[in-house]
């Protein structure tokens, strides 16, 4: 049994600009479109706790069955959205961070 | 504040928990009901709610208050017990069906906007039936043991008056053994409030003759209070019909044929009203309040204060170890457990609820105690329930229904069902506080413990509450409905999942999210094709199409289920942007020929101004072309076409298009072709075309094949292309459209035939515009939507192409090409003019050229004549050629015309070339057309030539030029033929030493070469012409070239190019113009590893200067070898010094002569000897140095008879010094005489040349570069003189 995780960067008006599936369960037909449902659905979940907290990771938040949903909203409310079944808190909060900080670089640059 | 009586958990819960009237009736009785299409119980049940009862009612407080609102639930005895799963589940399902034939309708309508949902409530948007799926639900687990308000309150027995010995039925129907098991088994006590009921039917005679003889004989047996009398069917017959029908409502399941209560008349109705008011409030009301103080008084006896509770724990504690039973068989009714639940059941149901709290409480610890989990739970619930009842803690309420939810789940599966009730209770509790949204995992964690069915109702009602949670969740409502449609699905309930994902598309409408877009269409899509409704289906089809990010399985399972969905509906159907396959609109482009034609499609691409540029001189000014064929066609209405374009009637507008397969999937289409639209010019009229342009946005919108409006097919020919493309696949289509007829056509878009199952169609929108510009030729319409042109009548097209041009070639290379042009009409073609771009490389020839033998042709004639200077002063940018008069094209001949072909620079060369004509004899729209020809050839590096003349230091007018070639290719090699010199009477010869350098002349590749050769200038007087005459001396280089006739440079071709070359290299040139040139000429070797064949190359070297380390240069000329008698006197010598001014600038010169030796120092010139020794390698030691090295230091050496003694044995005599002014490049010669005393060699290079250079300029005084000056020591002058012997003879 291999982990499950899918990656996605929603975008401030809420369009998917990067998804990734992760992890390392075998990939099933439905799956892909399962995990785009779950995160989809947890972006309700998002805006409410987004505006409740000063945090940016919103460990968590949301869950369906054994997914779990973590969210890192960014100051410019894109949200890094992660769907996961381990819990390992501190990794993806690093995890986030890191993808934070190379989205702000693509971004400068696509400035430049 | 709410009002927990108004929610709807409220209502429910004063509908739902309510006395239970057990019924146990006599087959007669039955029979009597029947005859109203009625049972016993249903004809009782409209009477059974009483909404204004107004009973007064005093629990344990001694405050009565007014019960308002009640409610009785009478069951047969039979239907008391616990329902079969199975049977249950059954009924839910069919529940379920029935609803979908609503949901089918519902789908046909339009889906209502989100603003208009959000202002509903739910209760009135959520379908009605999941209320009753609910209900149902909840009443499946009903009549539990663990559950008092389930238990029968009364029982009501029911005899017909025409039974026989009605007492003893009456004992009977109590004492059968069908009791329910509640009853039988101990769970409740059988000693429960008894109501003997006789039914009396009016149809078998009056009441006085039977029945109140047997109620007195009841009254007397049962007791007074509880017997009673009722009358019914006391309508004649079954015409009357009762105002507003109470059973309607109930029975509407069966027929309405029936005629339900026909038999009632309006006194049974009051009858039977008065009876059940009377049941409720004389005898059940009464009983309850009777046992609740009766319970109370006993638990307060048992339980309530500190003794007792210490004893009930002692006691407790006592059976800890006793075996954990779910069931909790231990406790029988008269159990002190079983009595608080009845006691608090029964506050419950006459809403007492502090006091049902207070027990239920007291009841949950002694079960936690006793790990009798179901009751716990159970208790758990009711607690949560009166908790909202009383509206007090929202804390404590949820906290119980949490506890009871978890508590039943764990009781899996004895408990699932409970658990459901409960959490469909607990739902409702939050949704009537307005927390929506937790009520919605509430019913997601339901439906994880339900079958699939269930689950998708319960999914359902989740999204509802996530719809309806403030603010709402759409995403939530969207992703719950999905799921709730995926078990709908699963439990074959094909209709709801259709419902509940259409409603999805509320929310996922267009949404970018590819994978839930391409599940929710494609899902519909196939679900609608299952019910039959197939142009819904297809529209969802249509959405997933485009699923390049899906995997392979997925994209063909997409397209399979497609083309099922297309065959099924058993026509052609016909898609506006149909997405597969991709057309790229950017890169669309449009080839037309209007006057100008081209030789081949590629050349439309190119820019047009540079055509024009190259046309400029050779076509008649655009204004008259456009009045003389344009303005003949009055009748068409010119303005409206300002936009369009032109082309010609018969010749095909050809539109290059894009086609990309985005899927993995193979696909194969067939029948591409361009819509379009020809106007013929007869039935043109302004009315007509006014309307068709303002239609074309509507137009637009339509099938192509409701366009086909013209309806001769022979007027327009359209080309149709098939093809398949693989996975991920682009290929180019070349579409085309040939108009037959005059008129105006617009060409719309294009349309194909996918898998020969759908027509994809696709108009031109004004959006590319921009990008079609891209392409010169491509034609948009300004109002940006159809590409329209207007169809005239044209000259016959001239076709055209140069042979055996290469497509690569060497720096040098120079050919004959022939142009071929062919006419294919039956006209004359006449006036012909070529226009060539790049003359430098591409010149025309002579007719007579054609029939010569290259190269031979170009060798020297006896009589050739050298080239006049006719050509001078021609624009050598472009170069205009107009065909000699009598040259005309026939009707289907081929045309040769030669040109010589010289690539004098490496690099890749673009060549255009533009022929024009004109047609005789042919009624046209037209006077001219032009016929475009481009090429490009790539020019590859071959040889390096270069020269570097100079002055020869013995002699003025001779030249030493030294030739370095450098090959410069990887593999070929080249032999040198000849060198020619075109300048002024010029004269080159070789060396004669030289040739043993390289006998072969053979330059393989990489290899460099240097030759020496001697210029002769023989003209002596050649200032002041300008003309360029090319009096070419040649040196035949190749050794072995025995009997080789030379290559005559000054006829053209050569000449020309050559003149082309000298404009050229002008500009590159480093010291300006100057006469001398030279042209290399070699062959390329025959390679046969390349396959190249042997070709002559030719080399311009312009512009070459004779290389000067002075500005002035000079020569002593005069007598090497004198013999003189010294005894008769010393000797006079006369000399001449020649001086060269080679500057801009005038010059003053002077000559100074010493008779003092020169000293050691060899010059002390200022310019030449600062560049001599800095420099390496051989190419820059310069001819004068060697000459000058060579000759003084021997000299110095052996004679210089002024080191040793300080006398010279000559002077100088006339002037010491001499001062000449010199005019820019200008000679002067200057006598200089010398005395010498004795015989001897002596070396006459005692003088200096101060020369002082004024700028020409009078104005740049000032600027010190332009003004220089030096001195220079005389070059080595060797005179001998020896002493003459005739005087001996």
């Amino acid at each position: 049994m291999g982990s499950t995780a899918c990656f996605i960067i929603v975008s401030r008006n809420d369009i998917p600009i990067y998804e990734a599936e992760l992890g390392s369960a075998i990939k099933k037909e439905e799956a892909a479109h399962q995990h785009q449902f779950i995160l989809h659905a947890a972006l309700d979940i998002a805006q409410d706790l987004a505006w409740t907290t000063s945090a940016m990771f919103l460990k968590a938040m949301d869950r369906f069955n054994e997914l779990v949903v973590s969210v890192y909203v960014t100051a410019g409310h894109t949200r890094l959205m992660l769907l996961h079944d381990s819990r390992n808190e501190d990794a993806i909060k690093s995890f986030f961070q890191e993808v934070h900080e190379l989205y702000i670089k693509v971004q400068l640059l696509c400035i430049v | 504040m709410m009002e927990p009586m108004r929610t709807l958990l409220g209502r429910v819960l004063l509908e739902e928990i309510t006395p239970i009237v057990m019924v146990l009736s006599t087959p007669l009785a039955e029979e009597a009901c029947e005859k109203s299409g009625l049972n016993f119980v249903e004809m009782l049940l409209p009477f059974s709610v009483f909404n204004k009862i107004d009973v007064p009612v005093r629990t344990v407080s001694d405050q009565p208050y007014r019960l308002q609102m009640f409610r009785l639930r009478l069951v047969y005895a039979s239907d008391i017990g616990q329902q079969d799963y199975k049977a249950a589940e059954d009924h839910l399902k069919q529940l379920v069906s029935n609803a979908a034939k609503k949901a089918l309708s519902d789908l046909q309508s339009e889906p209502p906007q989100l603003e208009t949902i959000l202002s509903e409530t739910e209760l009135n948007f959520r379908p009605s039936w999941i209320q009753t799926f609910n209900k149902d639900m909840r009443k499946s687990i009903s009549f539990s043991e663990h559950e008092a308000f389930d238990h029968p309150v009364a029982c009501l027995l029911v005899v017909s008056s025409k039974d026989e010995q009605p007492i003893n039925r009456f004992v009977d129907l109590f004492n059968t053994e069908q009791l329910p098991s509640l009853l039988s088994e101990g769970a409740m006590d059988p000693k429960i409030l008894k109501h003997y009921l006789l039914l009396h039917d009016n149809h078998y005679g009056t009441l006085e003759s039977t029945a109140t003889g047997i109620l007195a004989k009841m009254k007397s047996t049962f007791g007074s209070s509880d017997c009673g009398l009722l009358c019914i069917n006391s309508s004649p017959g079954r015409d009357g019909e009762l105002k507003d029908n109470p059973w309607l409502n109930i029975k509407s399941r069966t027929s309405v044929s029936q005629e339900i209560g026909s038999l009632l008349n309006i006194d049974d109705i009051i009858a039977i009203k008065e009876f059940m008011q009377e049941l409720s409030s004389k005898h059940i009301i009464p009983y309850m309040e009777q046992k609740i103080r009766f319970l109370n008084q006993q638990v307060s006896a048992t339980r309530k204060g500190f003794r007792n509770q210490i004893k009930n724990l002692w006691w407790r504690k006592g059976k800890e170890d006793a075996p954990e039973t779910a069931s909790g068989q231990m406790y029988t009714f008269s159990s002190t457990e079983s009595q608080i639940r009845v006691l608090a059941d029964y506050a419950f149901i006459l809403r007492d609820y502090e006091l049902a709290l207070s027990n239920y409480r007291l009841l949950s610890t002694d079960y936690k105690l006793d790990k009798a989990w179901k009751r716990y739970a159970g208790v758990q619930e009711m607690m949560g329930l009166a908790y909202f009842m009383l509206d007090q803690s929202r804390k404590d309420s949820e906290y119980c229904m949490e506890t009871a939810f978890n508590t039943y789940l764990k009781l899996v599966p004895l408990g699932q069902r409970n658990a459901t009730r409960c959490g469909l209770w607990w739902a409702e509790m939050l949704k009537a506080r307005g927390q929506y949204k937790e009520a919605a995992s509430i019913y997601f964690r339901i439906s994880s413990e339900e079958p699939p069915l269930h689950a998708a109702v319960m999914l359902e009602q989740a999204s509802y509450s996530y719809l309806f949670s403030s603010p709402p969740m759409l995403r939530k409502y969207g992703f719950h409905l999905v799921l709730a449609g995926n078990s709908y699905h699963v439990s074959d309930q094909k209709l709801h999942a259709l419902r509940t994902y259409t409603n999805t598309l509320l929310v996922y409408r267009g949404i970018p999210w590819n994978f839930i877009h391409d599940h929710v269409h494609f899902n519909l899509g196939r679900w609608y094709a299952f019910v039959g409704i197939f142009d819904e289906s297809m529209k969802h089809m249509l959405e997933v199409l485009a699923c390049n990010h899906q995997s392979l399985v997925t994209q063909d399972l997409f397209l399979k289920n497609f083309f099922a969905i297309v065959e099924n509906m058993g026509k052609i159907f016909e898609v506006y942007k149909l997405q597969i396959p991709v057309l790229n609109m950017s890169t669309i482009k449009v080839i037309y020929e209007d006057h100008r034609t081209y030789a081949s499609s590629a050349d439309v691409n190119l820019n047009e101004n540079l055509w024009q540029s190259l046309e400029d001189e050779m076509v008649p000014p655009s204004s008259t072309i456009k009045s003389n064929w344009l303005h003949s066609q009055s009748n068409l209405s010119l303005k409206k076409y300002n936009d369009s374009h032109v082309c010609v009637v018969g010749e095909a507008i050809k539109l290059d298009l894009e086609f990309r397969n985005a899927l993995q999937v193979p696909i194969s289409i067939s029948g591409i072709s361009l819509i379009c639209d020809l106007l013929a010019k007869s039935d043109d009229t302004e009315n007509d075309e006014d309307t068709s342009i303002l239609e074309h946005n509507d137009e637009l919108k339509e099938a192509p094949r409701c366009r086909r409006r013209m309806g001769d097919a022979s007027s327009l020919v359209l080309s149709e292309f098939d093809l398949v493309l693989g996975g991920g696949e682009a290929k180019r289509v070349m579409l085309e459209a040939t108009p037959r007829i005059e008129g105006v056509l617009k060409i719309l878009g294009v349309r194909w035939k996918l898998s020969d199952l759908v027509v994809g169609y696709h108009y031109f929108e004004p959006n590319t515009k921009k990008k079609q510009k891209r392409g010169k030729r491509v034609a948009m319409n300004s109002s940006g939507i159809i590409l329209s042109f207007i169809v005239i009548k044209g000259l016959p097209k001239l076709e055209g192409c140069i042979k055996n041009l290469p497509g690569t070639t060497f720096t040098g290379d120079l050919r004959l090409l022939r142009m071929e042009l062919k006419n294919q009409s039956k006209f004359l073609v006449k006036n012909m003019k070529m226009a060539i771009s790049q003359p430098r490389f591409l010149i025309p020839g002579n007719l007579e050229d054609l029939n010569m033998d290259f190269p031979n042709c170009l060798e020297k004639q006896e009589n050739a004549i050298s080239m006049g200077t006719s050509a001078n002063g021609q624009k050598l940018k472009n170069l205009l050629f107009i065909f000699p008069n009598d040259v005309t094209i026939t009707e289907d001949t081929t045309f040769c015309w030669p040109l010589w072909f010289h690539t004098s620079c490496p690099g890749k060369i673009s060549l255009f070339l533009s022929i024009y004509y004109e047609v005789e004899s042919y009624s046209s729209d037209m006077i001219y057309r032009t016929l475009r020809l481009h090429y490009y050839v790539e020019v590859l590096p071959s040889l390096d030539v270069a020269i570097e003349i100079a002055p020869c230091p013995s002699k003025l007018q001779e030249f030493l030029v030294r030739m370095d070639i450098v090959n410069r290719t990887s593999a070929e090699s080249f032999s040198m033929q000849q060198l020619s010199c075109v300048g002024e009477q010029l004269e080159i010869s070789s060396l004669p030493g030289n040739e043993t350098i390289c006998p072969s002349k053979v330059l393989q590749a990489g290899q460099a070469l240097s030759c020496f050769f001697k210029l002769k200038d023989c003209s002596r007087n050649s200032e002041g012409k300008t003309g360029l005459f090319i009096l070419g001396r040649d040196v035949l280089l190749d050794a072995h070239g025995n009997g080789k006739v030379p290559i005559d440079v000054s006829t053209s071709p050569l000449m020309e190019f050559h003149k082309h070359e000298r404009y050229h290299q002008e500009k590159t040139a480093e010291g300006g113009i100057s006469k001398i040139d030279f042209i290399l000429i070699s062959e390329l070797r025959e390679n046969e590893s390349t396959g190249l064949y042997p070709s002559i190359l030719s080399y311009h070297a312009c512009h070459c200067r004779v290389t000067n380390k002075t500005p002035v240069w000079w020569l002593i000329e005069g007598p090497r070898i004198l013999s003189h008698d010294f005894s008769a006197s010393f000797c006079e010598v006369d000399l001449g010094l020649t001086i060269c001014n080679s500057m801009k600038a005038e010059v003053s010169i002077k000559v100074v002569t010493s008779d003092t030796a020169p000293e050691s120092k060899l010059s002390d010139d200022v310019i030449s000897d600062s560049s001599s020794n800095s420099q390496g390698g051989w190419r820059d030691i310069s001819l004068s140095d060697d000459a000058k090295s060579t000759s003084n230091i021997p000299q110095v050496q052996l004679l210089n008879p002024s080191s040793s003694n300080s006398i010279s044995p000559f002077i100088w005599c006339a002037a010491s010094s001499t001062e000449v002014k010199m005019l820019p490049s200008s000679t002067t010669k200057i006598p200089l005489r010398i005395c010498v005393f004795s015989p001897g060699t002596y070396d006459l290079s005692n003088y200096e040349l101060r020369w002082d250079s004024q700028p020409s300029d009078p104005s740049g005084e000032e600027d010190t570069k332009m003004r220089s000056s030096g001195t220079s020591r005389g070059h080595p002058f060797y005179l001998t003189v020896m002493q003459s012997s005739h005087k001996i003879v």
